[in-house]
């Protein structure tokens, strides 16, 4: 009796986590953002995509996924000249803007003694984005891939957690990872665009124009190095670390991972100089 | 009972003979002679350091000094052998017991075991005269040749540097240091050991294949290389100006450092 009692309870305690609630789109957005606008994305769980599109006008679609009973994701947006934030928040505290802060939905703190909690659960927002050519992207998730496509004027991209892809690229690229692969291919760069890549675990890989000139630093700890580019290199050097040269150019081009590969390869873009919409310097 | 074992003990622990003083003999042996300039001197050595430097006189001058603690320093013997064209090259060779022979390329030792004599060799040398040292257990320094110089070891480090060149240098438990002026001759070049940094100093332009290489341990080049492909952890070859000579650094634990002087 007691052991089919037990069985009972156990059984009503599993429903009660809650069901999952998947919702595609959850919230539209879209403006006018002329050449030189920046557009900033920030999520702290969730992915990020970024495709290009005609025109001046960027759209925003966020979904949302949690479990439980209360949904606790929200969207939000913020105007600051020519920079412009989106953000996925969950729970009630939480910033959107240049000082991004999500509270994670945290909710009440009586939450705790409740047996049956109405707080969600495995809180998921994700962004999927449509920008004019000429917008820049600073693209940020806690826990997520990163995938931007064929924005032309300069990328910065961050996560702690996930992939970054980054294709069809012109302009800047700035682009760290902690646990995930960085992968960056680049049609075409400005004379003073420099390409940062960072990630601790996973591969970093960077494909850029065959007529590129800069000063790269290539480096990892646990892995190989390998470029397309014949590097004129001296002083300290290693297989697994190495600073060189390629033309004149003092131009920055870093890879770097301490667990993984790194790569320089040249990709089949334009000469170098002709791609860009606008210069700048990717921003966090 | 007990007490008798431990007197007893003691009392033959200070009958055993203190351990035997190290012994020196300076001088032990002294060679003094003209080499044409071009031509070779050699020294060789099993056990004991040999020192290089330069001469104010016109003459190669040799000196050896022995030391030992419980082996006759009478059982090694060092003779004076000529060689080459016109027995103009001249080989000094530090033979142990009857078992160890040597001539121009080398020395041989057959169970020398249990023979704590060694030999301390000082070298002093004109210009233009090349020299050739080789021991077993010692250090190897040349400084002040103006001229080729090989030097090789097995249990020490080598340290040499000419003003001429080439040198070539090897040890395998020990660093090699080498330094060299300007030279003509387009010979390879080797330089390595198993357990230490190989530093090996050029001066100005270099024309050669260089090939670096270690096992743990990193590359340093002052001469720009340029690099493609896979970068191999391991190995560095590389093309300097237009190539040619190929010089070779190797090790397996420590570095490798390629350095330009001027």
């Amino acid at each position: 009796m007691r052991l089919i009692a037990l069985f009972a309870l156990i059984c009503a305690l599993g429903a009660c986590r809650g069901r999952v609630h998947d919702v595609s789109d959850a919230f539209h957005w879209q403006t006018e953002l002329p050449p030189g606008s920046t557009l900033h994305l920030r999520t702290s769980t969730g992915r990020i995509e970024v495709t290009p599109v005609q025109g001046t006008t960027a759209s925003v679609v966020g979904s949302k996924r949690w479990q439980g009973r209360n949904d606790a994701i929200h969207f939000s947006w913020v105007r600051n000249g020519n920079d412009v934030w989106v953000c996925a928040m969950t729970g009630s505290g939480g910033r959107c803007g240049r000082d991004y802060r999500d509270s994670n939905g945290h909710g009440s703190w009586l939450d705790m003694f409740s047996l049956f909690k109405r707080r969600a659960t495995h809180m998921e927002a994700s962004l999927a984005v449509e920008i004019p050519r000429g917008v820049q992207i600073d693209a940020g998730s806690t826990t997520g891939e990163v995938e931007i496509h064929g924005t032309r004027a300069g990328v910065g991209a961050h996560t702690l957690n996930g992939a970054i892809t980054i294709d069809g690229a012109a302009g800047p690229i700035e682009a760290h990872s902690i646990n995930g692969a960085v992968e960056v291919e680049v049609d075409s760069l400005g004379p003073d665009d420099e390409i940062n890549l960072k990630t601790v675990n996973g591969p970093v890989s960077a494909k850029i124009p065959p007529s590129t000139q800069g000063a790269v630093e290539l480096a990892t700890v646990n892995g190989s190095v390998e470029t397309d580019f014949p590097l004129t290199a001296s002083g300290e050097m290693s297989g697994h670390s190495v600073r060189g040269q390629i033309g004149s150019s003092s131009r920055g081009i870093r890879l770097k991972t301490v667990n993984g590969s790194v790569e320089l390869l040249k990709s089949s873009g334009a000469p170098e100089g002709e791609g860009p919409v606008a210069n700048g310097s990717p921003r966090r | 009972m007990r007490c008798c074992v431990l007197a007893l003990l003691a009392a033959s622990l200070g009958a055993a003979p203190l351990q035997a003083q190290r012994q020196t003999e300076d001088n032990a042996f002294t060679w003094s002679g003209r080499i044409p300039s071009g031509h070779w001197i050699r020294v060789r050595n099993l056990s004991g350091d040999i020192d290089v430097t330069a001469s104010n006189s016109d003459r190669v001058e040799v000196t050896a000094t022995k030391r030992w603690r419980r082996s006759d320093p009478q059982s090694v013997r060092i003779e004076v052998r000529k060689s080459g064209p016109n027995d103009d090259d001249v080989v000094i060779c530090a033979l142990w017991n009857d078992r160890t022979d040597c001539d121009e390329h080398g020395s041989e030792s057959h169970n020398v075991h249990n023979n704590d004599v060694s030999v301390q060799f000082r070298v002093s040398i004109p210009r233009g005269v090349k020299v050739g040292v080789s021991t077993v257990n010692g250090a190897i320094g040349v400084e002040g040749a103006t001229s080729e110089v090989e030097a090789s070891t097995v249990n020490g480090e080598v340290e040499a540097s000419s003003s001429g060149g080439p040198v070539n240098a090897s040890t395998v438990n020990g660093s090699v240091t080498a330094r060299m002026g300007r030279f003509d001759n387009d010979e390879d070049l080797n330089f390595s050991t198993v357990n230490g940094t190989v530093v090996v100093e050029f001066t100005g332009d270099l024309d050669a294949d260089v090939e670096l290489s270690t096992v743990n341990g990193g590359f340093h080049t002052d001469y720009p290389v340029t690099l493609n492909g896979r970068l191999d952890p391991r190995h560095l070859r590389a093309k300097l100006g237009r190539g040619g000579r190929r010089i070779r650094l190797s090790t397996v634990n420590g570095n490798v450092e390629l350095r330009r002087r001027g």
